[in-house]
C-alpha cells in the first residue's frame, strides 16, 4: 500500500469535483492534497511548499496549464509535473509539447483510479 | 465577208459587163459612123466623076478610063481605083499590074450582081482599105441623078463599075483615138458613179445595219430598252423600230425576270439558312448532354436527341409515340402526374420540374425538365418542346455533400460535447472506481458502484469513438506509409477473441505484394474492427468472416480492403442510411451508430471509396478502395 504520509500533492484544475476525488482518493493514502483552481494560483500555491507531485489540468481560464508547467519547472526543474486534459490526443501533440516542458506524464480525462496512483506511487 | 464586200464582188462585175458592153457598142457605132463617112466621101466623088465614067465606058478604051481613075484616086487620096466591065475583066487599073486582069472571085461577083454600090473592108499591102464598087450606068438626060433611082433601072444599061479603094489607116487611127478619149470618160463616169453608189450604200445601208448590230449586241449583253435611231423609213428603218420595240418589250419581260433571278437567290439563301439552322439544331441537338425533346399535345414524344438513349436506354425510335409519363416510377407517379397537370394548365414556359424515371435497365434516373408549349399557327396547343437534363450524379454529389457537411457538423458538436462530457465523466469513473474498490464485495452497495463503474466506461469509449469520428472529419489522424496487410492483421488479432465466441469462422485472403499507401494505422483498424464487429453482429447464428486485401482491377490505383459476410444482409431503403451517424439497427446499448460513419468518414478524407454489396439473408459485402496516391488534401503528415 502505498503511504503518502508527509507528502503535499497539489492539484490545479477549475473543476471542482476533481480536487474532491483527489481528497478522496489520496487523502486516505497520507497524503496531503493542496488546491488551486486555476493556473495563476497554482503557481503561487506550487511556491508555499514542496510537492511530490502536481497534477496540472490543461483547459483553465487565464494562465493554461503548459503555461503553469513552464514556470513551475523553470522555478523547480526536478518537479514532476502531470498533466491532464479533457481532450483526447491521437496525434499526441499535446502529450509530446507536456513532455517536451518536463512533463512527468500527461493523462486525458476521464482516467481511470490506476492512473493516479501509478504517478503518485513509488516517488521519493 | 462583209455587206460591202459582198455588194463590190456584186457590183463590180456588173459594172465591168456594162462598161464593156457600152464600150464594145460605142465602139462599133464609131467605127460605123466614120465608116460612112468615108463611104460617102468615095460615092460623092464617083458621083461627081458619074457623067465622065460613063462616057469613057462609052468607049470602052483604057487610055479614056485610066484619066479619070487617076483623078479620081487622087481626089479621095484613094489606095487604088478600077474598072471592070461586066465580066469582071479589068478595063483600066491604077495598078498596072492589075491591068487585063479579069476578077472572077465571089466578092467581085457579087459587087457586079448588085445595082447599088457595094462596100467592103479589105486588106491591101497590110493595110485595111474601104472598097466601093459602084456601078456605072449610061447617062440618060432627063435622069439626072442615077443614084437616087438606083433601085429603078429597068430602062438603065449597066456600063461597067468601077472600083475605088481608100485606105482606112488614118480613119482606124481617128476611131481609135476617140474610143481612148470615150473610154476614158466611160471609165471616170462609172468609177464616179461606183463611188457613189458605194458611199450610198455605206451611208444609207451599212452605218444602219451596222448601228443596229451594236445595238443587238448590246442588248444580247442585257442592255434592255436600249433604242437605236431608226432612220429613214426604209425597211433597215423598220428593221430598226421593230428591234426597238423588242428591246424596250424586253426591258419590260426582263425587270420581272430580274426580279425572278433575285426572288430565286432570295429563296436560296432561305434554304441555305434553314439548312444551316437545321444543321445548328442537329448539332446542339446531338453534342448537347441534355435529351431534347418533343410531344404532341398528350404528351406523346414525337421526337428525341439521341442522348435519350445514354441517359434512359431507349432509342430515340423507340421513346417515339410513347407518353412521358410511362417512364415515371410507380411509386412516385401520382404525385409527378398531378404537377405535370398543373404545369400543363398553366400554359406556359416551365423549368426546374424534379421526375424520377425508370431506366431501361431498371434503375432509377432523375431527371429535370424544363420546356414549354408549341403552338401551331393558329394558337392553337400542336405539343410541347423541352429538354431533359441527368441531374442523378449531380443528386448523388449533392447528397454526399450534405452527408459530408453533415458529418462535419456533428464532427464539431461532438468534439464540443465529449470535451465536456469528459470532465464530468472523469470524475464520475473515478469515484465509482474508488467507491467500488473501497467496499467489499458482496456489500449492498458493492454492484450499483460497479455498475456505476462500468457504465462510466462504456460512456467514456462512446465519447472517445466521438472524438475520433470529429478528428477525423478534420483529417488530423496522423498518416504514415503503411503495408495495408500489416494493419488488417493487427486490427484482426484484436477481434479472433470475439469472433470464436460468436462461432464466426475469420478467413484471411490478403494479396501480397501490395503496394505502400499513406494511411493511419489507427485509422485502418479502425475501418477493419467497425466492419467487421458489425459483420459479427449481422451473423448471430454463426457464419463466415472474410477479410480480404488486393490490387483493384476496377480501379487503377487503389488497392481494395474488402470485409464479407454471411449474415443477414442489409434491406435496400437502410443502404443510404448506414452511414449516417447515429443510425443503428443494434438493440439499445449494443451500438453507438457511429461505427460505419466513422468508416465513412475515413475512407472519405482520404479519397477513397465505399461499395457495398448486399442480398438479405445471404450477406453483406463492404469493398473499400484506397488510392495508393494521397490525395492533396489530406497532406496532414508532419503536424
Amino acid at each position: 500500500m502505498t503511504s503518502g504520509a508527509g507528502r503535499n500533492i497539489l492539484v490545479v484544475d477549475d473543476e471542482h469535483g476533481y480536487h474532491d476525488l483527489f481528497r478522496f482518493v489520496l487523502e486516505p493514502l497520507g497524503f496531503t492534497v493542496l488546491s488551486a483552481y486555476e493556473g495563476t494560483a497554482g503557481v503561487a500555491r506550487f511556491h508555499e511548499r514542496d510537492y511530490s507531485a502536481v497534477f496540472l489540468d490543461v483547459h483553465m481560464p487565464g494562465m493554461t496549464g503548459l503555461e503553469a508547467l513552464k514556470t513551475i519547472r523553470q522555478a523547480k526543474p526536478s518537479q514532476r509535473v502531470i498533466i491532464m486534459s479533457s481532450g483526447s490526443d491521437p496525434r499526441q501533440v499535446l502529450e509530446k509539447a507536456a513532455v517536451d516542458l518536463g512533463a512527468a506524464d500527461c493523462i486525458f480525462k476521464p482516467f481511470e483510479l490506476d492512473q493516479i496512483l501509478k504517478n503518485v506511487e513509488n516517488i521519493p | 465577208m462583209k455587206l460591202l464586200a459582198k455588194l463590190l464582188l456584186f457590183f463590180v462585175p456588173l459594172t465591168l459587163l456594162l462598161l464593156g458592153t457600152a464600150l464594145f457598142a460605142s465602139r462599133r457605132g464609131m467605127h460605123a459612123i466614120l465608116l460612112g463617112e468615108v463611104r460617102d466621101r468615095g460615092l460623092a466623088q464617083i458621083s461627081v466623076n458619074s457623067r465622065a465614067f460613063s462616057a469613057a465606058f462609052e468607049t470602052g478604051s483604057e487610055a479614056a478610063l485610066l484619066p479619070l481613075l487617076q483623078s479620081l484616086k487622087e481626089q479621095v487620096r484613094g489606095v487604088q481605083t478600077a474598072a471592070l466591065d461586066g465580066t469582071g475583066k479589068v478595063l483600066a487599073h491604077t495598078n498596072v499590074m492589075e491591068k487585063s486582069k479579069t476578077y472572077s472571085d465571089a466578092l467581085t461577083v457579087r459587087m457586079l450582081g448588085e445595082e447599088l454600090p457595094v462596100f467592103n473592108e479589105i486588106g491591101v499591102k497590110g493595110e485595111p482599105v474601104l472598097e466601093i464598087s459602084a456601078p456605072v450606068w449610061r447617062e440618060e438626060p432627063e435622069k439626072e441623078d442615077f443614084l437616087l433611082s438606083a433601085g429603078n433601072n429597068s430602062g438603065k444599061r449597066r456600063l461597067g463599075t468601077i472600083l475605088l479603094g481608100i485606105p482606112l489607116t488614118h480613119t482606124i487611127q481617128l476611131q481609135d483615138r476617140l474610143f481612148m478619149r470615150q473610154t476614158a470618160l466611160f471609165i471616170l463616169a462609172v468609177g464616179g458613179c461606183s463611188l457613189i453608189l458605194v458611199v450610198y450604200v455605206a451611208l444609207v445601208i451599212l452605218r444602219p445595219a451596222r448601228r443596229l448590230a451594236s445595238g443587238i449586241a448590246k442588248v444580247s449583253l442585257g442592255e434592255y430598252g436600249l433604242a437605236v435611231p431608226a432612220g429613214a423609213d426604209d425597211e433597215l428603218g423598220q428593221l430598226t423600230r421593230a428591234f426597238n420595240l423588242m428591246s424596250a418589250n424586253l426591258k419590260n419581260t426582263t425587270v420581272s425576270r430580274d426580279r425572278l433571278i433575285e426572288e430565286a437567290a432570295e429563296r436560296k439563301r432561305v434554304e441555305a439558312a434553314l439548312l444551316y439552322s437545321d444543321e445548328r439544331f442537329r448539332q446542339v441537338s446531338e453534342r448537347s448532354g441534355d435529351w431534347i425533346w418533343e410531344t404532341d399535345s398528350e404528351g406523346r414524344y414525337t421526337y428525341s436527341s439521341p442522348v435519350a438513349q445514354a441517359i434512359l436506354g431507349y432509342k430515340p425510335e423507340e421513346l417515339k409515340g410513347r407518353y412521358f409519363h410511362d417512364f415515371f416510377i410507380p411509386t412516385e407517379k401520382a404525385n409527378l402526374l398531378a404537377e405535370c397537370a398543373r404545369i400543363m394548365s398553366a400554359n406556359a414556359i416551365f423549368s426546374g420540374f424534379i421526375s424520377k424515371r425508370t431506366h431501361k435497365d431498371g434503375h432509377e434516373v432523375i431527371l429535370e425538365t424544363s420546356g414549354g408549349p408549341v403552338l401551331n399557327g393558329s394558337g392553337a396547343l400542336a405539343g410541347y418542346r423541352g429538354v431533359n437534363r441527368d441531374i442523378t450524379q449531380r443528386r448523388k454529389l449533392e447528397a454526399a455533400m450534405i452527408q459530408s457537411e453533415k458529418m462535419s457538423a456533428i464532427g464539431q458538436l461532438a468534439a464540443g460535447v465529449a470535451h465536456e462530457i469528459n470532465n464530468p465523466l472523469g470524475i464520475i469513473l473515478g469515484f465509482a472506481q474508488s467507491a467500488a474498490r473501497g467496499v467489499k464485495e458482496g456489500e449492498r452497495l458493492a454492484m450499483p458502484l460497479k455498475t456505476i463503474e462500468r457504465e462510466a466506461i462504456r460512456c467514456k469509449d462512446l465519447v472517445q469513438n466521438l472524438l475520433v469520428f470529429s478528428r477525423s472529419s478534420k483529417q488530423s489522424a496522423p498518416v504514415t506509409e503503411l503495408d495495408l496487410n500489416t494493419a488488417v492483421e493487427g486490427a484482426l488479432s484484436m477481434i479472433t477473441a470475439q469472433t470464436k465466441t460468436c462461432n464466426v469462422e475469420l478467413s484471411r485472403q490478403l494479396a501480397s505484394g501490395l503496394p505502400k499507401i499513406f494511411f493511419s494505422a489507427v485509422q485502418v483498424q479502425q475501418i477493419v474492427i467497425n466492419l467487421a464487429n458489425n459483420s459479427i453482429d449481422a451473423m448471430p447464428k454463426g457464419g463466415t468472416l472474410t477479410v480480404g486485401t488486393a490490387l483493384s482491377g476496377l480501379r487503377p490505383g487503389c488497392v481494395e480492403l474488402r470485409v464479407r459476410d454471411t449474415g443477414e444482409g442489409i434491406p435496400k431503403e437502410r443502404r443510404e442510411k448506414i452511414f449516417e451517424p447515429f443510425f443503428t439497427t443494434k438493440e439499445v446499448g449494443k451500438g453507438t451508430g457511429l461505427g460505419l460513419s466513422l468508416v465513412y468518414e475515413i475512407v472519405h478524407n482520404h479519397g477513397g471509396v465505399i461499395e457495398l454489396e448486399s442480398e438479405e439473408g445471404k450477406g453483406s459485402c463492404f469493398t473499400i478502395l484506397l488510392p495508393i496516391q494521397p490525395p492533396p488534401a489530406s497532406s496532414g503528415r508532419t503536424a
